[in-house]
């Protein structure tokens, strides 16, 4: 993740010197600047017909309103390429033997002299004019005195020696050359101005096409002598789009007339390009910002919901344990008390913030109950007797106040002491002590549990069914049930059980330890039921009914096998379970309501599977019974369903057999086979 | 159903302090959550063991206990030691049986009590009488690893048909140790 930025920063900064790179190179080689020019520098010819466009633009506005009206205008101008150049020869210098007659000729002008003061003279006269800066099209261009000037050695030859003088001399003559251009301005020749017009404008105000064109041509300056040309038609305009073209034209004269140096906009554009990646990095770095922000906040808001919620179940805890620990109370006074009397007699330790003495948490306990049940205060009271009450209250005196994180702990140190009995196990004496003083009973032989567990019902149970049931049950439950029975009894049971068991059983008998006594009681409650239930005698009936259900669970190929074992044994009985038997084949003999209703309850899949090897009225039957839509199911399953094995098939018209018996001990259906099951 | 892995993880830790009346230490080793065929993962369970088949809204799924979790929570219930051994014969005992029906009865309430509401359909305890899905049918098994206070290993186990939990959860946690 680290690298894979470091990579993106280093291949973004690398385009962007690459970009500017470039865009350095463009701007240098002047590609940027001829390019911006050609968008900011106007022609003459875009001049013209920006004025042109203007002035028609102007008027047929007022006349026809702002897009019912579309103006193009051609100017064609003069080419700037017709210019003239004209060289100027002035001689500096000439090394004169004889009288010469020299005659040189330029374009337009010649020379003529005799002498040397005459050369001289008129050299005086062709002296440079003064300077022109200015280069306007049209006028004279005029080399500058600082232009270097052409020196050149020029030995004129004589073409006619009769025209110039009898003499023929040689002579040097050195000249200064001076190169004038002329530059014709540059002329517009043509005007082409193409006027359309919405022709539902030009109905609706009734214009004259002849007069609208003369008032045009004079608007837009069409001189029919120069060529130039007014064209006005009109057309139906689309009412979608108009004026785009018109405000394209606006926008780019406006633009133009701005007049732009192409640097400075190159450089806006780069500010602005700037700018904006400027504003984007803010703003990627703010939403970045804002993104942790939220994230740190989410997590915040997470932790205070998770303590919230940690904080009311603790409180539901804590209101839960309120509740159990004064129903205990509620149900077992005598026993609190005594639990409480226990608490009392114990030494006070050195008293920290982590442990309170005894005395203290009896007291936060019996302010607590009083705050809840006054009544069970007196309860409690009454039971310890009235000189461990006063005892106790005189710590009350002085009693301040008690945190809420103290009473928690306190309760909770006797939920655990009185409800849950976690500090009974282990300890049989003390247990014993407490248990002795709930009951209130000094003599140990007297302490009678029974009372507490119910197993008053073993009384009223033989030995021998008793002995059948520990023999199959867990040793512990043996152990346990024994601790309530009478000695000899215990003894007349042991002594008919398997040794090594009767040893177990002995041996757990002697680390019996303290059981739980609410599922104790559950048991107890269980074990009555079970053990103290009539028993009922089966007759041959309920035995061929049973068997014939164990049947009806087996495969189709082991159920024949067994059959056809105990038709060679009794023929009569085989047949009688026939009949008890419910299989898939006796979905026919089920009224089409009642094989509804199993259809119903079965699952799609399973009905499809069953299905699988069904032939016949049944298969028919079953379709007759289900959906169209189901029936499509079932068929498409049959389908798919090549592969599966028959076991998978016999499972699942088993599943659908069950079903069906089910319903029928229920008594939602009757089997018309064997009658109502 | 609504099921995700924070339910589990709740319901152990709820069973834990719920057993800590017998003075049993419950602590959870690890929830690994699989998805098999359901021919496979019978064949990793044990053949005689507590089965609850139950129900929630349209779907059927199963509870599983080990039976020596059962066994040492019976004996413990009655005030015997923690070293107990679950039953040698292939039936269990009326007391095992007993007390697998109050742990079923806890889950049905633990459900109620996290709005989630189940019925018990069955008991089993017979892993090929559960009838619940094909056996080439993919299902869902969430094993809790538990661990009792001396050193004995035992799992609960829920089997889900194939997609009741969120894809979020079907993650492994704490391997085979």
């Amino acid at each position: 993740m680290k690298w894979s930025k470091i990579f993106a920063v280093t291949a973004g900064l690398l385009a962007i010197f690459v970009l500017a790179g470039f865009g350095g190179w463009l701007y240098q080689s002047g590609t940027i600047t001829q390019w911006v020019s050609q968008w900011t520098t106007p022609t003459e010819a875009e001049k013209v017909e920006s004025q042109v466009r203007q002035a028609t633009g102007a008027v047929l506005d007022r006349i026809v309103g702002n897009g019912k009206y579309f103006v193009t205008v051609k100017a064609t101008m003069s080419d700037r390429s017709e210019e003239s150049e004209k060289v100027t020869l002035t001689p500096v210098s000439v090394t004169l033997n004889e009288v010469v007659n020299t005659k040189v000729q330029s374009e337009k002008e010649s020379i003529d002299y005799k002498t040397l003061d005459e050369l001289k003279a008129k050299q005086e006269a062709k002296k440079p004019k003064p300077k022109v800066q200015d280069s306007l099209p049209g006028f004279p261009v005029v080399i500058p005195e600082d232009t270097p000037r052409e020196e050149q050695i020029v030995t004129p030859t004589i073409r006619n020696p009769a025209l110039f003088g009898q003499t023929t001399q040689k002579h040097d003559v050195v000249y200064n050359a001076q190169r004038t251009k002329n530059v014709i301005p540059i002329t517009l020749k043509k005007i082409t101005v193409h006027v359309v017009i919405d022709e539902r404008k030009m109905k609706l105000l009734k214009l004259d096409r002849t007069q609208l064109s003369a008032v045009l041509a004079e608007v837009s300056g069409i001189n029919e002598e120069r060529g130039d040309e007014l064209i006005l038609s009109s057309y139906k305009f689309s009412d979608a789009i108009f004026g785009l073209d018109q405000i394209y034209w606006e926008s780019k004269d406006k633009l133009k007339k701005l007049n732009i140096p192409p640097e400075y906009l190159v450089g806006g554009i780069l500010g602005v390009w700037l700018l904006i990646a400027l504003v984007m990095l803010v703003w990627v770095y703010r939403r970045k910002k804002i993104a942790r922000q939220a994230l740190e906040l989410q997590t915040l808001l997470d932790v205070e919901r998770k303590n919230e919620r940690e904080e009311l179940d603790r409180e539901r805890q804590f209101q839960a344990l309120c509740r159990a620990l004064i129903d205990f109370v509620e149900r077992n006074p005598g026993f609190t008390a005594s639990v409480i009397s226990e608490m009392m007699s114990i030494a006070p330790a050195e008293e920290t913030n982590a442990s309170l003495p005894p005395l203290k948490k009896v007291l936060i306990f019996i302010l607590f109950l009083e705050a809840e049940r006054p009544e069970l205060v007196q309860q409690i009271l009454t039971e310890m007797g009235e000189s461990l009450s006063k005892s106790l209250f005189q710590g009350a005196n002085k009693f301040m106040k008690v945190d809420s994180g103290v009473l928690r702990a306190v309760l909770e140190e006797f939920y655990r002491l009185l409800v849950k009995k976690q500090y009974l196990i282990g300890g049989p004496t003390i247990s014993q002590k407490i248990l002795k003083t709930t009951f209130g009973v000094d003599e140990e032989s007297s302490f009678d549990v029974t009372a507490e567990f119910s197993f008053q019902f073993l009384e009223k149970l033989s030995d021998e069914r008793l002995l059948s049931f520990l023999s199959q049950d867990r040793p512990q439950l043996a152990a346990l049930i024994f601790s309530f029975l009478d000695e000899n009894r215990v003894v007349s049971i042991l002594s008919h059980m398997d040794v090594d068991r009767a040893v177990n059983v002995s041996r757990l008998m002697l680390t019996l330890d303290v059981p739980n006594y609410f599922w104790v009681q559950k048991l107890s409650s269980a074990l009555e039921m079970k053990l103290l239930a009539p028993e009922v005698s089966i007759d041959e009936t309920e035995k061929l009914l049973k068997i014939s259900r164990v049947l009806e669970k087996l495969s189709t190929e082991l159920r024949e096998k067994l059959m056809a074992f105990l038709s060679n044994v009794d023929p009569g009985l085989v047949q009688k379970m026939r009949t008890l038997i419910f299989t898939f084949e006796d979905f026919f003999t089920l009224s089409d309501d009642h094989l509804k209703a199993v259809l119903y309850e079965a699952d799609i899949r399973h009905i499809g599977t069953a299905m699988l090897n069904c032939q016949g009225p049944l298969r028919d039957k079953i379709l007759s019974n289900l959906s169209e839509r189901m029936q499509q199911v079932v068929i498409e399953t049959e389908k798919l369903s090549v592969s599966i094995r028959p076991s998978e098939i016999e499972r699942a018209q088993y599943e659908l057999v069950r079903i069906a018996r089910q319903l029928a001990d229920d008594e939602k259906i009757v089997f018309q086979k064997e009658g109502p099951a | 159903m609504h099921l995700d892995l924070d339910f589990f993880k709740s319901l152990t830790l709820n069973l834990s302090e719920h057993l800590a009346s017998l003075n049993l230490r419950l602590t959870v080793q690890g929830i690994q959550i699989q998805e098999r065929s359901y021919a496979a993962l019978i064949a990793t369970m044990p053949e005689y063991s507590h089965f609850a088949v139950l129900q929630s809204e349209d779907t059927m799924w199963a509870f599983h206990a080990g039976a020596r979790l059962v066994a040492v929570c019976t004996d413990r219930m009655m005030g015997g030691p923690v070293e107990s051994a679950p039953s040698e014969s292939q039936q269990f005992t009326f007391s095992e049986q007993f007390f697998f029906k109050l742990l079923v009865e806890w889950v049905l309430q633990f459900g109620e009590h996290k709005k989630r509401n189940f019925t018990l359909q069955r008991i089993e305890h017979f892993s090929r009488s559960l009838h619940l899905f094909f056996h080439n049918e993919s299902v869902q098994c969430v094993t809790i690893k538990l661990k009792l206070n001396p050193n004995l290993a035992t799992t609960l186990q829920f089997i889900f048909p194939e997609g009741t939990l969120p894809k979020s959860t079907r993650i492994k946690e704490l391997p085979d140790d």
